[in-house]
């Protein structure tokens, strides 16, 4: 059985290999193509030697390409009788087949360029409509098609050309495959170009290719200018935006008294409590598997009325210092929002930031940032401003090399991203494509001219350039780098200065009395016990509905804890992985009025904690903590409690799943 | 104004353009936004949390006016921060005119060009 599938196998694939005595008529062919391919496709891969499988595949490349060129060439000549429609499926079927033929090329690890197949006609066919001068080093020039617009033929042609038209919009394929090149660019227009790529693919937005236009048109002529001036540009490095780090901020907690809690202090945490509840539209849920928190800002829900605007949240007021939240105790494991119900409350908070900001808006940032940062900032943009008004003020066709450079490049990139290669690229691939297209664009359009003086610099013009704009960028870009650096560390300052929150909770206990609960809690990492940093809770509970009966009063109790925190590098995370061993000591002291004079039972109950947690890798962390209490609240018994578990931090698994999606 | 693409516009003589900027989603984080104009310092005529930048088209035709704008975005910024630019002119042809940079952008600059063209 299996010898007879195998024989039938290689017959189909045998026949389909065998070259054919005629050719029809064009529409007869694709379609006896296309069915010789369904007849290829049908066959059972399942029985196959490895052998047969190869031949298959290179059966259905075979079929796929000659198919890719009936489909080019009838696409040829249904452009001329200009149906429209037809030339739409034509040009789907066309994707499709070169889809189709990039995936069996893997297989086979085939390196064959479709050009091999293409006839004359074909590559009338498809040449590009917004820019046919991709090969401008690959291939001799060829006549441009009448609806070309671009750098077909010549470069300098361009530069002296008028380029007031909005670009005509882009043929929906192009011919993909060799582009100009840009050999060795300078890492910072590289790198520009590169991050530009990657814009363009996150905002699927050709227009972002020239965010950054005139930038990457000045470092390409400063690249051109004269031996000196490249040697310049390429000494300068690739630079990172001021301000550019991850996020500080993490979950908020429930109180550090709820079930489940592995900390006996909670800690102010007002800042993380803003910035996450705007990020997850108004509420963030924490689950830790034994409670659900829910929590929020009165400035989140504010702005889900209005806009989330900053103007808005200036506006706001004390709104932005008050922050709520909502804790229910887990009992349905598969549907975690339906707990938040008003049986599984368990405690409910709100919290009103007294004292201490840490976030960018504060007084003392905002200070530092208009005397030290700004003006790093301001003078990297002049030092680019400036060079650029110069040269196009000397010399009046700088604006057409702009204009060359930059008009129809959203188009051109428009067009390679509906390439077939382009569709069928990864992420990484899919920005290097792009920044392929937007260094050849540069080479073609700025470099070229400029280097081979068709665009021409007078003496003064190279003297400046290699005297006064290249040090002026470079001395800048120094400056902007310190900032930078500046920057991260006052910004790493004001996490570590006192921060006061008042609190106020309301814990609901289905068998026994609610109460709620105020008290003050402060922070400290930059102080009297650095580097170990301080937390400090105080305050005091009151019954709501006091039970005489069970020995209760009006206030419940009195209690303090002071904790010292500090973090030591862990040698189980991965290298990148920054993550650190948190590790406290915390002792805290309460008096419980209502066990006075109980038998079995104290007032007075002390408990001193040691807590760590420690990060394994990239998003999971465990936490342990080991308790000595005097006392418990219902006993006179003094003993020892382990607490262990794992913590599985969502932003960086996400991190981390993103990063792996794009290898 | 004429858009031809996000940042490249024509603009006629004495033309005044407008660029108002945006901040969205920063809760707590301070936005900032620092510009210039033709290598020129070009200040912010509105406040930080909602800048404006604005000006006369003063350059004879031919010539172009260009803004370099820098976006920050603080540590403490949430990821899904942006800004947004409005561009405007007077009778303005292809608009809206702007574009959005994200704090997922990794490009924080722009470079936007106003060609001054004949009336």
């Amino acid at each position: 059985m299996k010898i007879t599938r195998s024989l039938t196998c290689g017959l189909v694939v045998l026949l389909c290999l065998l070259p054919r005595p005629c050719m029809a008529q064009q529409k007869t062919e694709c379609d006896l193509l296309w069915e010789k391919i369904e007849e290829l496709e049908k066959v059972d891969q399942e029985g196959m030697s490895p052998l047969m499988l190869e031949l298959h595949e290179k059966a259905m490349l075979k079929q796929y390409m000659e198919l890719s060129t009936c489909l080019d060439r009838q696409a040829g000549t249904d452009a001329i009788s200009s149906i429209d429609q037809r030339l739409r499926n034509l040009n789907k079927q066309r994707l499709q087949v070169a889809g189709r033929i990039t995936i069996l090329r893997t297989l086979l690890g085939s390196t064959e360029e479709i050009a091999r197949v293409d006839t004359p006609a074909a590559a009338t066919a498809r040449r590009p409509a917004a820019d046919s001068g991709q090969g401008v080093k690959n291939r001799p020039p060829t006549p441009a098609s009448p609806n070309a617009v671009g750098e077909s033929a010549s470069a300098a042609a361009n530069v002296s050309a008028p380029a007031d038209a909005t670009p005509a919009p882009a043929a929906p394929i192009q011919a993909c495959g060799a582009i100009a090149t840009y050999e060795n660019p300078p890492e910072i227009l590289s790198d520009l170009a590169t991050n530009l790529a990657a814009a363009v693919i996150n905002g699927n937005n050709p227009d972002l290719a020239v965010q950054a236009g005139t930038q990457m048109v000045l470092y390409t002529v400063l690249d051109a200018a004269s031996p000196r001036s490249s040697q310049l540009i390429h000494s300068l490095e690739a630079y990172q935006y001021i301000g550019e780090t991850a996020r500080t901020d993490k979950q908020l907690g429930s109180s550090g008294d709820s079930e489940g809690a592995v900390s006996a202090i909670e800690k102010p945490g007002f800042a993380q409590l803003l910035g996450f509840a705007i990020e997850h539209g108004g509420i963030n849920k924490e689950n830790d598997g034994t409670n659900l928190t829910l929590s929020t800002s009165l400035y989140s829900l504010y702005a889900v009325g209005t806009k989330d605007t900053a103007e808005n949240y200036a506006r706001a007021g004390i709104l932005n210092r008050v922050g709520v939240a909502a804790t229910f105790a887990v009992d349905d494991k598969d549907n975690e929002l339906a707990n938040a119900r008003r049986n599984n409350l368990s405690q409910w908070s709100a919290k009103v930031r007294l004292f201490g900001d840490r976030s960018s808006r504060s007084p003392g940032f905002q200070k530092i940032f208009a005397e030290k940062i700004k003006p790093a900032i301001q003078a990297r943009l002049r030092s680019l401003g400036r060079p650029m008004e110069a040269l196009a003020t000397s010399n009046p066709k700088y604006n057409d090399l702009e204009d060359a450079a930059l008009n129809d490049l959203p188009g051109q990139v428009k067009a390679r991203m509906a390439c077939p290669d382009y569709v069928a690229a990864d992420a990484a691939q899919k920005q290097q494509i792009l920044s392929q297209v937007i260094l050849g664009r540069l080479h073609t359009t700025v470099y070229g001219p400029v280097n081979s003086h068709t665009f021409d610099l007078d003496a003064n013009d190279l003297g400046r350039i290699e005297q006064e704009f290249l040090p002026n960028i470079k001395e800048a870009l120094d400056a902007y780098v310190l900032a930078d650096s500046e920057l991260k560390k006052v910004f790493s300052d004001l996490q570590k200065g006192p921060l006061l929150t008042f609190a106020y909770t309301n814990h609901r206990i289905p068998t026994a009395s609610d109460y709620s609960e105020t008290k003050f809690l402060f922070e400290q990492d930059k102080g009297l016990f650095a580097p170990l940093k301080l937390s400090a809770n105080i305050g005091a509970s009151f019954y709501n509905r006091p039970n005489r009966l069970l020995n209760q009063q009006k206030t419940r109790d009195f209690f303090a804890a002071l904790s010292f925190e500090g973090t030591s590098d862990s040698p189980f995370t991965e290298a990148e992985n920054k993550s650190k061993i948190t590790y406290s000591f915390v002792g805290r002291y309460q008096r419980l009025f209502e066990n006075r004079g109980v038998r079995g039972r104290t007032a007075d109950i002390g408990t001193l904690q040691f807590v760590t947690e420690v990060p394994l890798f990239k998003g999971l962390s465990l936490p342990f903590s080991v308790t000595y209490s005097s006392a418990t609240e219902e006993e006179k018994k003094q003993g020892f409690r382990f607490n262990f578990g794992t913590r599985l931090d969502m932003d960086k698994l996400f991190d981390l799943l993103r990063a792996n999606s794009k290898l | 104004m004429r858009k031809i693409n996000s940042f490249t516009y024509d603009v006629r003589s004495n033309e005044h353009i407008v660029i108002s900027v945006t901040p969205t989603g920063f809760g707590g984080s301070a936005p900032d936004v620092e510009a210039v104009l033709d290598g020129e310092d070009f200040p912010n005529t509105g406040t930080s949390d909602a800048p404006v930048f604005e000006f006369d088209v003063s350059k004879p035709v031919g010539q172009t006016h260009r803004v370099l704008m820098e976006f920050i975005f603080f540590a403490d910024a949430p990821a899904t921060a942006f800004y947004q630019v409005d561009i405007s002119g007077e009778n303005d042809e292809g608009c809206p005119c702007g574009f959005i940079i994200a704090k997922t952008n990794p490009v924080k600059e722009a470079g936007i060009r106003f060609r001054v063209k004949a009336n």
